[in-house]
């Protein structure tokens, strides 16, 4: 029989650490995933929520996750248990539902997302099943659940969501944040980040786990106000390099 | 409907740089990069997942973000050089050019009469534009890799070959035949790529070579002034600095 994959960035995280997990954005697709390898992201968040991921994309790029030995996350887009459940069929292993505003949108997370007797997960067995012994037994440790915290409202009932087990990490998302307390597109604004910091420390306080879109600006801060899951976005990784090249070039060569 | 410039061959012709950016062979990462004002992506269909199913797509990208879309195809073959220009490919890399004669056949398959034979179709880059097969060559830019021992012993006469644009000096292959694989930044290798340039450049032909994170400065000192750089470069020197600020805390 097959072991389950163990699901690295949660293991991570119950043992304190810190998690960096690297968006598909303007980075994406199982061959692009797979050249990942030698910097081995704990983790790969795959962009359903916004982006082209869908159910027929999830077994060719969770397995291109797999090989490289990062967990498989999906940003779903919609807080539904039979689309959490069946990307978890289909081979995520982590499933982050966004705009989750109270405490029953966080339960219906964890009924969707958890087998029998934490919740209610369709029966099936999954691409990371195939071959495992007991896997509906097993399936509940090794996934991950995120929620998004990114309307002001969930910021008003946060102690109540806080309150809901086998939620893995509760993810400020700014952006969203932002429009919704009347600042859209300004997730840099005063008012949002200070929201933002208190959300953080709310959730340290509770003892879970927080998460955010982490850079080299912003690191700093998070991590003092207890952030464990970090969100990379390759863009800017990807601006620099090119800007770095274009100026070096434009002086060194161009008429 | 007018053809679509090309961005490449306009800004060599300038005296400028081009750099070509790989590892984005995805449609949507392709017009997610435009913020960055690129000038040129290379699809890659000699190494990796670049074919017929998806030059449609990766081209219209980067026409939409208005950067050149180039395609490197497997090998310097007749078919393979029109089809991909046929797909929407603005420019042909052809890797392994070893004799006059490759050189010759790239020429043949890239641009139409009075230069070459290239099959009679009209491309992607041709679809309502009057005239398409006399602007066409106009339009086509033309790369070939010297990247083999055979092919420096011939270069003279391969630099004789009109209407190519860019003599592309490949370190990795070279560096294979030199006795030193995968060391491209090996001194000999270096020098070997640097005195090839110098020969491109003297016959007043234009010249590329990689530049990578570990020799983009060198590169770019070489006369050479077509590279090829790659995303993945970037990515992993992004997230690596993000991850080693991370574990300092």
């Amino acid at each position: 029989m097959m072991e389950l994959r163990q699901n690295i960035a949660k293991k991570r995280l119950y043992e304190g650490k810190t998690v960096t997990c690297f968006a598909l954005w303007g980075y994406a697709g199982s061959d692009h995933i797979e050249r990942l390898a030698p910097i081995k992201p704990h983790a790969i968040w795959m962009e359903g929520e916004h982006g082209n991921v869908d159910f027929g994309d999830l077994p060719n790029q969770t397995r291109a996750c797999d090989i490289i030995g990062s967990t498989p996350i999906l940003r779903v887009n919609q807080n539904d248990q039979g689309i959490i459940y069946r990307s978890l069929d289909l081979g995520a292993m982590g499933i982050v539902v966004p705009h989750v505003n109270n405490k029953e949108e966080a339960e219906n997370v964890v009924e969707g997302g958890k087998f029998y007797p934490i919740g209610k997960r369709g029966s099936f067995t999954s691409r990371q099943g195939i071959g495992v012994k007991d896997y509906h037994n097993l399936a509940n440790d090794q996934t991950m659940l995120i929620i998004l915290i990114e309307d002001i409202i969930a910021v008003d009932n946060l102690d109540s969501i806080l309150e809901v087990d086998n939620i893995d990490v509760f993810f400020l998302a700014s952006g969203d944040l932002a429009q919704s307390m009347g600042f859209p597109g300004q997730n840099d604004h005063k008012e949002v980040q200070k929201v933002v910091d208190e959300s953080l420390k709310r959730i340290s306080a509770k003892g879970k786990i927080s998460g955010a879109i982490g850079n080299k600006g912003n690191v700093k801060s998070l991590y003092e106000n207890g952030v464990k899951f970090y969100l990379c976005d390759p863009r800017p990784y990807m601006a620099e390099g090119f800007q770095k090249y274009q100026d070096f070039a434009q002086k060194a060569l161009d008429k | 409907m007018k053809i679509r410039k090309n961005i490449i061959k306009q800004r060599l012709k300038e005296g400028k740089h081009v750099i070509a950016i790989e590892n984005l062979n995805d449609p949507n990462s392709v017009e997610l990069f435009a913020p960055n004002n690129p000038h040129c992506f290379w699809f890659e269909g000699e190494h990796w997942i670049a074919d017929v199913q998806n030059i449609g797509d990766l081209t219209r990208a980067a026409d939409l973000i208005e950067a050149t879309p180039i395609v490197r195809v497997p090998r310097p073959e007749y078919q393979l050089i029109y089809h991909a220009l046929d797909l929407g490919a603005q420019g042909i890399s052809v890797p392994h050019v070893k004799t006059k004669k490759d050189a010759e056949l790239v020429v043949r398959a890239s641009k139409f009469a009075p230069i070459g034979q290239r099959g009679m179709f009209t491309s992607r880059q041709g679809i309502g534009v009057e005239n398409y097969f006399k602007e066409a060559n106009d339009e086509t830019f033309v790369l070939v890799f010297i990247e083999d021992l055979i092919a420096l012993d011939n270069l003279d006469e391969i630099l004789e070959v009109d209407n190519i644009d860019v003599f592309f000096v490949g370190p990795g292959d070279l560096s294979q035949e030199l006795g030193h694989i995968g060391e491209q930044t090996h001194p000999e290798v270096q020098k070997v790529v640097q005195d090839t340039i110098t020969k491109i450049i003297a016959k007043g032909r234009t010249a590329g070579t990689v530049a990578s994170l570990s020799n983009y400065e060198w590169a770019m000192k070489t006369g050479a002034r077509f590279f090829l750089s790659g995303a993945l470069d970037w990515i992993y020197s992004g997230f690596t600095e993000f991850n080693q600020t991370l574990e300092q805390l």
